[in-house]
Order: structure tokens, then C-alpha cells, then sequence
């Protein structure tokens, strides 16, 4: 008697390969493989991403001689030089920080605003500023 | 014209093996076919190239020539992957030996076939109770195999071998380690089976035993010397 091939297609197509039975180890490797390098990346892109923004930036600390604070219009007029990327004050407003890129900008080129504002200002540390940002995260 | 389409197409296929010096025809050349819901008896004597057939057509075991299709599939093209495949969705097998696993239980056995199918686990315990039920075992379930007689421990395996449903059982000597009148019992649940529709094709020497088979191919010497149709003693 002929057979009906019709009777045994779902097993012909398990065997044949067009019907899958789970998930198959490669499909599994590939995906927790995939699980693993999105988890990598998402840890080490963004990091390599600051790291390389911040490459070329430096931070210079200044204050004033007599302690006082920081006059606003002069840390204002700071921040629009070209190659300075911010200007913060802290510790009361008695120290200046400036982040500059230091291929644009020179933290001597500061001195001619500082005199004539008649300003007294001492330069207490040069610094990388991702260093910078790490010690001040630790601190 | 659409030729007639065969459950089993066993075409040409020869197998040679190398023994040494010697090269040993196991088959020379052997063309059948097999047809859906037939019950076979392949009958000869030892040597005579009956077990190679047998696990040949079980995916076993690659021929030197020719050609084994099995539902179309021409199974020595597929893949070795796909040949496992091929072995849990169509065929059950059962050994002279029974080849039971003697530390699980009965029940446990007749599981171990679905272990791969991904068939939930309270699914797989009703359906092997219900193969269990079937051959007459079920109240035995949680006995292992040594604590059964060889006649059980046959239909044990005979319950492992369909418990996936397979379209084809290929029982090679199922009778060889059992006594005449327990022998009679196990061939009797094979013609059950059969009668279900049930394919089988079965390999012995014992010509008592071919009478249960419909249809027998005598084999000798590698070659199929008759190819007998009559009808159940």
C-alpha cells in the first residue's frame, strides 16, 4: 500500500531542519555572548568616550593673595576666552578652577586679565582635569 | 505518472567491511522496499548480513553503495545531526540484550527516550505508565530490570522503543534470549502493535518466529534469496 507522505511532514521537517525544536546552542552562545559584549560596552564605551573628550583638558587652580572671593564679572569674562571650557569657584568662592584645553589655551594667558583687574592671583596647582575629577570623587 | 512512494526504499546498497587482509562482504547487493503498516521478518542464518541490513536501515551504519530512504529522506545524505534526528523521530529499536539501563527503574527506562524531546516531565510519566500499561508492566513501574524475567524485560524494551511513537520499530533478534513460550508472548504484543499499524521490520534466525511476520525476506550470503508473502499463522 503507498504511503502518504503528508502523514509525516512534521517529523520531515524536525529532521530537515525547517522545524526548530528550543532554542539551539549556537542560537544560546551567540545571545549570551551578545548579553556579555552589550554589558562590556555599556561599562567601557561611555568611559572611553569622557576619556576622549577630556584628553586634552587641564585645570588650573588660582586664589586671590588676601583670601577674598572671586569678583563674578571676572570669572564670567574667564569663561569666554577661547579654549576655556569652564569656570567653577569653590571652597566659598575663594578658589578658582578654569578648564582650558591646553592645545587652545595657555594658563598664562590669564595674568593680563588678572593685572588689569588689579587682581593679586597665585597659581596653587596645575592639573589634569579627569585626575582632577577622580580625586574629587574620592574626596 | 507519480511513481508509488514507499514508507522504506532500500536501493542497491552493498556494505564491505576490512578484517584484517580480508575485505568481508557483508551485503552484496540488496533492493526492497518496505511499505507503511507491513510487519518483515528478515530471516537467516548467522553471517548472513541481516544485522548489518538492520542497522543500516537504522542510520547505523553507512553503506558502501546504494541508497536507504526513509520517508523520502534519503538518510545517509543527511547530516550526522540530522541523522540522529531522523533516529529519534522515526525509529524505536529493540536489542536481543534488551540493553536496559540496570540502575533505573522500569518506569524511568521507558522515560529515557522523551529525556531529548523536550515532553514535559508529568507528560512523560503518564505516557510511559500508559506503554507501561499497555504491555503489561505497569504494575511493576518501580522494579529494576534485574528484578524482572527476560520476557518482561523485553516488553520493558519494546515499551521504550514505541514510547515516542515512532512509525517504525526495528527489532533485531527480539526473541533470541527468550524461551519458546514467553518468546510466543512478545511476539504476540509485535502483532498487536502490528495490527495497530504498527511497521516493523524484524531480524532472526529462528524460522518458528517468522510465521508472526506477514511478509519475510530470506537473506544469505549478503543477497535476498526470497522475498515471501503469505499470510499470519
Amino acid at each position: 500500500m503507498p504511503y502518504n507522505p503528508e502523514t509525516y511532514r512534521e517529523k520531515r521537517e524536525k529532521v530537515l531542519g525547517v522545524r526548530k525544536r528550543g532554542i539551539s546552542v549556537g542560537v544560546l552562545a551567540v545571545v549570551v555572548s551578545s548579553l556579555i559584549l552589550i554589558g562590556f560596552g555599556a561599562v567601557v564605551i561611555p568611559k572611553s568616550i569622557a576619556w576622549w573628550n577630556d584628553r586634552n583638558l587641564e585645570d588650573a587652580i588660582f586664589k586671590l593673595k588676601d583670601g577674598g572671593p572671586w569678583p563674578a564679572d571676572v570669572v564670567a569674562a574667564l569663561g569666554r576666552q577661547t579654549g576655556v571650557k569652564k569656570t567653577v569657584t569653590d571652597k566659598g568662592g575663594t578658589r578658582l578652577v578654569i578648564t582650558f584645553d591646553r592645545t587652545v589655551f595657555d594658563a598664562r594667558n590669564v595674568t593680563p586679565l588678572f593685572e588689569k583687574n588689579s587682581l593679586n592671583a597665585v597659581l596653587l596647582n596645575r592639573i589634569d582635569h579627569s585626575q582632577h575629577m577622580r580625586g574629587m570623587q574620592k574626596e | 505518472m507519480e511513481q508509488d512512494r514507499h514508507l522504506i526504499e532500500i536501493r542497491g546498497i552493498g556494505k564491505t567491511y576490512q578484517a584484517g587482509d580480508t575485505l568481508v562482504q557483508a551485503i552484496r547487493e540488496m533492493d526492497f522496499y518496505v511499505d507503511e503498516g507491513e510487519f518483515v521478518g528478515i530471516m537467516g542464518q548467522s553471517g548472513s548480513g541481516k544485522s548489518t541490513l538492520l542497522s543500516i536501515i537504522g542510520g547505523l551504519n553507512h553503506p558502501t553503495k546504494g541508497s536507504v530512504c526513509v520517508d523520502t529522506l534519503d538518510i545517509y545524505s543527511l547530516t550526522t545531526e540530522q541523522r540522529a534526528d531522523f533516529r529519534s523521530e522515526y525509529l524505536g529499536i529493540i536489542f536481543q540484550s534488551f540493553q536496559l539501563i540496570p540502575y533505573l527503574t522500569v518506569l524511568e527506562n521507558v522515560k529515557l527516550p522523551m529525556a531529548v524531546t523536550g515532553i514535559k516531565d508529568n507528560e512523560q510519566q503518564k505516557r510511559a505508565l500508559q506503554i507501561l500499561e499497555r504491555v503489561g508492566l505497569a504494575n511493576k513501574a518501580r522494579r529494576l530490570p534485574d528484578q524482572l524475567s527476560g520476557g518482561e524485560q523485553e516488553r520493558v524494551a519494546i515499551a521504550r522503543a514505541i514510547v515516542n511513537q515512532p512509525p517504525i520499530l526495528l527489532a533485531d533478534e527480539p526473541t533470541g534470549n527468550l524461551d519458546s513460550e514467553t518468546a510466543e508472548g512478545v511476539m504476540g504484543l509485535l502483532t498487536t502493535l502490528n495490527g495497530e499499524g504498527q511497521t516493523i521490520i524484524m531480524v532472526t534466525h529462528n524460522p518458528g518466529m517468522t510465521r508472526f511476520a506477514p511478509r519475510t525476506i530470506h537473506v544469505r550470503d549478503g543477497l535476498v534469496v526470497l522475498d515471501e508473502t503469505g499470510s499470519r499463522n
